[in-house]
């Protein structure tokens, strides 16, 4: 039967298709690629940290390594996965449409990721950037020697693919919902695309704001954040925060939507508290947006900011809290299989509910002045990022691969995997809180001996937790060509995407799909 | 190894130890919930599943509102813990920290210089007022719960009462380049009697046999009293063109827009780099700009000199 893969072999096919389905292939592929470049950085990272000397690397470039690995993790790969992978492929078949609103502006979409990327990996070929993801002035504009200029134009493109991808997204949700699915019989996920949607058309102007000054100050002089050229440095922190902190929203809440998704299909039930876990998501998104001031705690803003940003980043925390009861809640009278992708959902839940608990922490003023800037804030955003967001996006992976490829993955490497990663990330980063706690600031080269045991222990982890990345790399690879045929529904899930074929026609339906009464209809 | 240092830090841990305790129970209870849950309704097992309930609002505000609550215990706690802590207070011993690409320097009241090292005498509460003369630094001490970043060209302030004699670890907690990881240093507190031997022993570094005598000197090297009084304003020197400097630190200075400002050390500091940004009422902005003239040490002499110009110094 034809399909969207196979009705067309040739490359140009795949280099200038408008398919959805398509694009959210090749971002698939190229957010994978994006993703082992930073996972070599953190390896190399990591391994250096071995030892509490200097050993592997110089301090010029271990501090390129964690710019390269903070850079290439946040806007090549943690933004874009889920809303550019599964989101793409996903959103028209939730709703019923064919395509998304604008097919062609998400080829460009795709294609100024690719010339954002293209400029980042440039700046890596020819020596790196030593400036921290954070480019903090006037360090990034008057002091350091490395190739600032070429990185931020790169990530400037990428937030332009963010843009693009954001505007469709909300047109798409907002016009292409086919008749009868009312805003409230969206699943779940489509919600979260949406709020994410909001932040990224928002927030991201800023960002490519806040670059394009660096870029200025950085070439003409002109004063705008170093204090000796007549600017303000703190004014660089609150445009970049005004941005990377709802990013952080970007990435955790697409994850959400996805374990939102996978919870009631295999507990086989609706979803406990639909309305409650879709507001939480609208309210994070426009919360997410007054809280950036609590990266700055112990900048020198006035103290007055600092409990407004303290009070706003706990308010921030209870939709977040509201979701994880209501997921709970969900597996009341189920009927539950504990499936590849339930384990990753378990995962999350666990994970994230850590990462969100030692948020609270962070959120406590007294306290973060003593952890601020330290391996308690990397393992904090580590929960949430890499325990909470790629968590998700594997388990949503695992979750739609038959919808994707037709094909199954192995189901009992599947759950060897999911469990090794578990493992694996509580290893590394479970004693970076202790590590923080103890007082062993963020972005150490060398280190005092006294840290070291907590570093091995870390470092052990990364090995268990690379294993645990590479079976699903090797698998799912092996199953796109190999894996065993699967039925068009294997779940047995609800929702518009699985009322059509696996893998789908290009058109997505060829009959008109059925509307159900309700989101989840067990 | 970590220490409590202050009276601070135990506070700090208290509240640590009791948000961990909560936030351990809620996490507890919600593994708990799922095992028990996912287990109870295996897909195999026999169980009454008849009517799944999809809502209920009692349930809902019932975990919202507790939740909601105890967030609100944990930031009023921590706000008050913050508040009190960083209460901007006269203490006898300030002193001026300068960060720079790798390395701390610090300057104390009596003219003393340091680096990397700073003697500090037990259960005295200290100022920090700190600068940086480059990028931005951050000045961390785990064994006293705080830090602080550096800014350049604006003093940022740090306040603490040790309460242990010891050596403790300073650090740089925000990345500065390089040799971040090498900015590092020691906090030495000595009983009054040691810190007091030692302050005696150290020669002191400044022009002047003080800080004070030393800021005088860069008063008039600059030629500051060309245009400004050291002197109450009904004393004399009607002819000078600035406003008096007595009393300066600390009072309430009105602009010519109107606003009233407090005369802190930033507001010193800004006049003197940037004399157009704040211009006093009454005077017209005539001063030039001493930006890039004046090195930061001396500035920090300066600062102190502007202190002591007020009845009963010290």
């Amino acid at each position: 039967m034809k399909n969207y893969l196979n009705c067309d072999f040739s490359l140009k096919s795949w280099f200038f298709t408008t398919d959805h389905k398509r694009i959210g292939i090749l971002y698939l592929i190229s957010v994978t690629l994006a993703f082992f470049i930073g996972s070599v950085a953190a390896g190399l990272i990591r391994l250096e940290l071995l030892t509490p000397a200097a050993d592997l690397v110089s301090s010029e470039t271990y501090n390129r390594l964690f710019t390269l690995h903070g850079v290439v993790m946040v806007w090549f790969f943690l933004i874009p996965a889920v809303p550019n992978v599964l989101g793409n492929f996903l959103v028209p078949l939730m709703i019923g449409a064919k395509d998304l609103a604008f097919p062609r502006l998400n080829l460009l979409s795709w294609y100024m990721y690719l010339v954002g990327g293209i400029f980042t990996f440039a700046m890596l070929v020819l020596g790196g950037v030593d400036t921290g993801w954070t480019f903090y002035t006037p360090y990034s504009t008057s002091y350091s020697n490395s190739y600032v200029i070429l990185t931020v134009v790169g990530i400037f493109i990428a937030g332009l693919s963010s843009i693009l991808t954001g505007l469709n997204f909300i047109v798409t949700i907002h016009r292409l919902r086919i008749k009868g699915l009312t805003w409230f019989k969206m699943p779940l996920f489509i919600w979260t695309i949406y709020g994410t949607s909001l932040i990224l058309l928002l927030a991201t102007p800023v960002l490519g704001m806040t670059l394009i000054l660096i870029g200025i100050e950085r070439v003409t002089g002109i004063g705008i954040f170093d204090p000796a050229l007549g600017g303000d440095p703190l004014l660089f922190q609150h445009l970049f925060w005004f941005y990377s902190h709802p990013a952080v929203y970007i990435m955790i809440l697409p994850g959400m939507g996805v374990v939102s998704e996978i919870l009631p299909c295999f507990s086989h039930r609706p979803i406990f508290g639909y309305k409650f876990i879709a507001y939480s998501s609208v309210a994070i998104a426009i919360l997410g947006f007054l809280v950036w001031g609590h990266h700055m705690f112990v900048s020198g803003q006035s103290a007055f900011a600092d409990l407004a940003f303290s009070i706003l980043s706990f308010l921030v925390a209870v939709p977040s809290a509201i979701k994880v009861f209501n997921w709970i809640a969900t597996l009341y009278k189920g009927s539950i299989t504990f499936s590849t992708p339930m384990l990753y959902a378990f995962a999350f839940i666990l994970l994230f509910t850590l990462g969100g608990l030692t948020g609270l922490i962070l959120a406590t003023l007294a306290i973060d002045v003593h952890v601020h800037d330290t391996y308690f804030v990397i393992a904090h955003f580590h929960f949430i990022m890499v325990g909470g967001m790629v968590t998700a996006y594997l388990g949503g992976l695992h979750f739609w691969w038959p919808k994707m490829t037709g094909r199954m993955y192995p189901e009992k490497w599947g759950k060897v995997a999911a469990v090794t990663l578990f493992f694996g990330f509580v290893v590394t980063f479970m004693p970076q809180f202790f590590l923080g706690f103890l007082g062993m600031p963020r972005r150490y080269h060398v280190y005092a001996p006294e840290f070291q045991i907590l570093h091995i222990i870390s470092t052990c982890g990364v090995l268990i937790l690379a294993v645990g990345f590479l079976l699903p790399l090797i698998y799912l690879t092996w199953s796109f060509r190999y894996g065993p045929g699967c039925i068009d529904n294997p779940w047995d899930a609800k929702g518009l995407e699985w009322e059509t074929t696996s893998p789908p026609p290009t058109e997505n339906f060829l009959t008109e799909p059925k509307v159900p009464e309700m989101a989840y209809d067990y | 190894m970590i220490f409590e240092a202050s009276d601070l830090s135990r506070e700090v841990d208290t509240l640590f130890l009791a948000i961990i305790f909560v936030c351990g129970i809620v996490f507890f209870g919600i593994v708990a919930a799922m095992l028990y849950l996912s287990l109870k309704y295996k897909k195999d097992k026999l169980i009454d599943r008849s009517s799944p309930p999809l809502k209920n609002l009692k349930l809902e505000l019932s975990w919202t509102l507790p939740t909601l609550l105890i967030f609100l215990i944990f930031f009023v706690w921590g706000a008050q813990l913050y508040r009190n802590s960083h209460e901007d207070q006269a203490v006898s011993q300030e002193i001026f920290v300068t960060g720079k690409q790798w390395m701390w320097k610090f300057q104390h009241p009596g003219g003393q210089k340091e680096i990397d090292e700073l003697h500090l005498p037990v259960g005295e509460p200290v100022k920090l007022i700190m600068i940086s003369e480059d990028v931005i630094h951050s000045f961390f001490l785990p064994d006293f719960r705080i830090k602080q970043d550096l800014l350049p060209g604006r003093y940022t302030k740090l306040i603490f009462t040790p309460n242990k004699t010891g050596t403790f670890r300073i650090y740089c907690s925000q990345y500065c380049g390089a040799r971040h990881s090498y900015m590092l240093g020691k906090v030495i507190i000595q009983s009054k009697i040691e810190f007091d031997s030692w302050r005696e022993s150290r020669p002191v570094w400044s022009s002047g046999s003080q800080n004070l005598n030393a800021g005088q000197k860069v008063f008039t090297k600059y030629g500051c009293n060309a245009c400004h009084s050291i002197r109450p304003k009904d004393v004399l020197d009607e002819n000078l063109s600035g406003p008096t400097l007595w009393n300066l630190y600390q009072s309430k200075v009105t602009l010519h827009d109107g606003k009233v400002i407090t005369a802190d050390e930033n507001y010193i500091r800004e006049s003197i780099f940037h004399p157009n940004a704040k211009v006093v009422k009454g005077f017209s902005p005539q001063m030039p700009t001493f930006e890039g003239l004046i090195p930061e040490e001396e500035m920090q002499a300066l600062q102190t000199y502007m202190k002591s110009l007020r009845a009963g110094y010290p």
